[in-house]
């Protein structure tokens, strides 16, 4: 049986499969400290992706494959455009991430990595949105609209 | 008639709801356990509230009433104390807002600690 922790993990895990998609894609139109943020975010999302497979196989679940590929919203052929995709990745992971902390258990470690994963998403997206458009960054980065 | 194990056991609850209830009435309700936490946090973000308002720095003032609704907090009528350094009070208040949510009892509440963390650690 399916629990409401055990889906908040897949839909995690299907997120960090598009983010890995999705930052190798844009990794691919940037350059210089954007390209270093890129690749440091794709580092940093395969280590979750694992760990958060892990968490699904020791609640006796299949963790999700990835998709061979994904379609982005919009070409991405530019720093512009590549900017914009890892934005919308850390905004999906910061939506993903409170599913995560309302799910998991007090002091589990399905709560604490959501916690903390919330938090790397927040300051990566107020990163790629830069400081001019800081403001139209969410007052409560992830909470369901 | 027959009657049946299910007749019995639906029947039963009327007496132990009728029980129920009367032990209800005299219990004196059940104390939040995230009350603490919350107030903590509604107190953090009522003294920046105050201190941007006073520097009137609307965007950040707005960000942090918005946390205080989200807390389910409003501005007293007195004013709080204001902190010398709100930058440095939003950072000091990142890992006590994740330990929060970590240990809180419920799902929204963790959610909304876990959230408002995320914000003061991407600099609101």
């Amino acid at each position: 049986m399916t629990s409401t922790v055990d889906a908040a993990l897949q839909a995690a895990l299907g997120v960090s499969h598009q983010m890995v998609y999705g930052y190798g894609l844009a990794a691919a139109h940037l350059s210089g400290r954007p390209y270093a943020a890129a690749l440091a975010a794709l580092a940093d999302t395969e280590t979750r992706r694992d760990r958060l497979a892990d968490l699904l196989r020791g609640r006796g679940q299949v963790p999700a494959a990835a998709a061979p590929a994904y379609l982005p919203p919009g070409p991405v052929n530019s720093p512009a455009t590549a900017t914009a995709l890892c934005l919308r990745l850390e905004h999906a992971a910061e939506g993903a991430a409170w599913d995560l902390v309302a799910a998991g258990a007090p002091g589990d470690d399905v709560r604490a990595l959501g916690v903390r994963w919330l938090g790397v998403a927040a300051v990566r997206a107020a990163q790629w949105a830069g400081p001019a458009a800081a403001p139209a960054e969410p007052a409560l980065p992830g909470q369901p609209a | 008639m027959t009657v049946s194990r299910r007749t019995i056991l639906v029947a039963m609850p009327v007496g132990v709801a009728a029980a129920a209830t009367a032990c209800r009435d005299r219990k004196p309700p059940r104390p939040d356990p995230d009350a603490a936490a919350l107030a903590a946090a509604r107190d953090t973000e009522q003294r920046l509230v105050a201190s941007y308002d006073a520097a009137g720095d609307t965007r950040r003032r707005d960000v942090h009433a918005a946390h205080l609704a989200a807390l389910g907090g409003t501005m007293p009528s007195a004013l709080p104390q204001v902190p010398a350094d709100p930058r440095g009070l939003v950072r000091a208040s990142v890992p006590t807002l994740q330990t929060a949510a970590i240990g809180a009892h419920s799902g929204h509440v963790a959610a909304v600690l876990a959230s408002i963390a995320a914000a003061h650690l991407a600099g609101a």
